[in-house]
């Protein structure tokens, strides 16, 4: 078994967690839901999820402090954010997208339609359940069972913090099949899904469907 | 600006944004009590709040809120800062 060490991420690891979070949002396929949506390219991308970062918004995935990092020697392999659905009162889904109105202004306006079509396929998170998301393993260390053991620490780290937490959650899209029997293999069972039957949801997404897949702990 | 017209306003705003009708504007009203009030419509009503008091919400104050009564709290704040 390959030899890990799991921190905190720090400042430093931004660049490895942005490049985490737009391989997840292409989700292997060619389509790009920022590009799609409100016309940014990658780099455009990381730039506004930086400056969510800099917001330092409880409750959603985006929040440096609630990633953890996996290092093999002294190489970011892995990494994730967690953190307790709806613990401040509101859910994360309002919270990212509060931030992301407000950072892109009419940009977001502008995307209404579209935002419309992804709501056909929105699935609700479990409130007061842990969430993981922003799951990514660098391709050089996949295959290796590394992402697992990265989900055992947090939930444990979770459990120990929050004792009452019941159930972990994962969000994916169904076309995600290697992530999917990654997390199944973790334990996670399938809870829940939503289809949208809106053509548009291809030219946003790759996939017309979203799973959810919650651990019982 | 009095609470009184601030809600008045607010009323006819939810009213157009998450088409309920004629809607009290409680302290204690949240998104779980209106049928249309998620987070894509809650969005556009912010922008049309602001848009009718001429003000612009800090994205602090807008994860903070919980109610209508911190939305009612800080329009009131904002208005009067303009004088």
């Amino acid at each position: 078994m390959t030899a890990f060490n799991i921190r905190v991420a720090k400042i430093e690891d931004i660049p490895f967690i942005l490049e985490g979070i737009v391989d997840a949002e292409f989700s292997g396929s060619r389509v790009f839901p920022y590009q799609a949506l409100f016309g940014l390219d990658v780099e455009a991308t990381k730039y506004l999820i930086r400056q969510v970062f800099e917001e330092e918004l409880d409750g959603q995935e985006w929040h440096l402090s609630q990633f953890r990092i996996l290092e093999v020697g002294n190489t970011s392999a892995c990494c994730l954010s967690y953190w307790t659905e709806g613990a401040n009162g509101t859910g994360s889904g309002l919270l990212k997208a509060q931030a992301l109105a407000w950072i892109l202004g009419n940009r977001w306006s502008e995307a209404s339609d579209k935002l419309n079509v992804l709501k056909t396929m929105q699935l609700p998170r479990l409130t007061g359940a842990m969430q993981l998301e922003c799951i990514y393993t660098k391709p050089d260390f996949r295959g290796q069972g590394l992402v697992g053991k990265l989900i055992d620490h947090c939930i444990a780290e979770a459990k120990l913090n929050t004792p009452n937490l019941e159930q972990a959650e994962i969000q994916l899209l169904g076309s995600n099949e290697a992530a999917m029997r990654s997390y199944t293999k973790c334990g996670f069972l399938n809870r829940a899904q939503a289809s949208s039957s809106d053509a548009e949801i291809l030219n946003l997404l790759a996939d017309n469907t979203r799973i959810s897949l919650v651990k019982q702990l | 600006m009095e609470t009184n017209i601030i809600r008045e306003k607010l009323s006819g705003i939810f009213n157009q944004v998450f088409q309920c009708g004629a809607i009290e504007i409680t302290d204690t009203l949240t998104a779980d009590q209106v049928e249309k009030w998620d987070s894509l419509t809650h969005l556009t009503m912010i922008a049309e709040v602001e848009s009718a008091f001429g003000i612009r919400f800090k994205l602090k104050e807008l994860t903070g809120m919980k109610n209508t009564g911190d939305l009612v709290g800080l329009v009131q704040e904002k208005t009067a800062n303009l004088g």
